[in-house]
């Protein structure tokens, strides 16, 4: 975490408003710290957090900024929910649990390129779900 | 299946962003992402899609040294950088950040998930740099996660940055805040008065007491704050000023 904290302090300069929200930016700039480390371990992810993690708004967010953020929720959770499940899963794996195409592969059961192509379907197909 | 070249770049960029590469793959997608604006832009772009996502984790409160730790080792860092006017630029950043950061720490579940607390050996004591006049932290957090503060003091403008995480005293009650010098009575900073980000003006007689090591106390009090001008109810959470 300190970490984290630290690379904030380190990449702050190349922060770009115009691309990101701060909370955004730093939430990535905190998942990839982690990855680096999951990664650098070489050791399976904990288990995927997803479905047990509770749904805490934020609680210092005004209520116009809460409400825009339920409903952008809403409309990820529709869009994932519209998936296949062999999609839908994987994505859900890798960003909670940290997975890599490998490990979801030997998951599943299935060849790499299968998966790569399955979580590439989902991917392609949540972001046109996004654009409606 | 096949794509066209700028789907190719666009997947790339949503498997960088959803952290599903690994290897040559994860380490080429971060060159680009440095050397590439297209590219980071289109990794921006996914971040903000699975943003909702991390509404998802549950928040969890750092531990109270971890701003010591963390000024500690970028005191280290900034006796490395030469460059004033970046390091400038960074806190004039900082100072924008403070209001996000209790917020992030959200973000931060998936550090803590995966990687076992390691204590770091305690930070050497610094010398005083009467020079400097850096903007102060104090993380204000109860160990049982029911109050949640970030409180920032920035002499410049004499004015501090109060950011409730977990900001919700029981009824009938407001919290009050406090500043208590390293030897000294603790003096009234006055009452938390949103559960939004907002900034105080700090009374002439309490700024020089603004200073690293002092620690800001939140207590509960009456409606109005305390009536005799020390605390009276309970002290929900402390932390301590550091410089960043």
């Amino acid at each position: 975490m300190q970490e984290a904290y630290i690379n904030v302090w380190q990449k702050a300069a190349g922060f770009d408003p115009a691309r990101s929200s701060p909370i955004t930016w730093l939430a990535a700039l905190a998942r990839n710290k982690a990855i680096d480390r999951l990664r650098a371990r070489g050791s399976r992810p904990s288990e995927p957090l997803g479905d047990d993690a509770l749904a805490i708004a934020d609680p210092s967010a005004s209520a116009s900024e809460r409400l825009e953020s339920a409903e952008e929720g809403r409309l990820l959770a529709r869009c994932i929910a519209e998936l296949e499940e062999r999609q839908a899963t994987p994505i859900r794996q890798a960003f909670f649990g940290g997975a890599t195409y490998a490990e979801l592969a030997t998951r599943e059961g299935v060849p790499l390129g299968t998966m790569k192509s399955w979580v590439r379907r989902g991917l392609l197909r949540l972001k046109e779900c996004l654009q409606r | 299946m096949s794509t066209a070249p700028e789907n190719e770049r666009d997947m790339l960029a949503a498997e960088h962003a959803l952290g599903v590469l690994d290897g040559s793959e994860r380490a080429e997608a971060q060159r680009l992402e440095a050397d590439d604006a297209d590219f980071a832009s289109l990794v921006s772009e996914w971040n903000e899609r699975f943003a909702p996502l991390l509404d998802q984790i549950a928040p969890v409160t750092p531990d109270a040294q971890l701003w010591d730790r963390i000024n500690s080792a970028l005191d280290k860092e900034g006796g490395r950088a030469s460059n004033v006017h970046s390091l400038t630029r960074r806190v004039t950043m900082w100072r924008t950040y403070s209001a996000a950061i209790s917020a992030v720490a959200a973000a931060l579940l998936l550090v803590v998930a995966i990687d076992t607390f390691r204590p770091t050996p305690a930070p050497q004591p610094q010398q005083p740099q009467p020079q400097r006049q850096p903007v102060l932290v104090a993380n204000v957090a109860a160990e049982d996660r029911s109050a949640a503060f970030v409180v920032s003091y920035d002499p410049m403008d004499r004015t501090m940055l109060v950011s409730p995480a977990v900001a919700t005293p029981a009824p009938g009650h407001d919290h009050e805040l406090w500043l208590i010098p390293a030897s000294g009575t603790p003096q009234s900073l006055g009452l938390v008065a949103s559960t939004s980000p907002h900034r105080l003006p700090v009374p002439e007689q309490l700024q020089a007491n603004f200073r690293r090591d002092a620690t800001i106390a939140i207590s509960v009090e009456p409606v109005g704050g305390s009536p005799t001008g020390q605390p009276t109810g309970a002290v929900v959470a402390t932390g301590k000023l550091v410089a960043v």
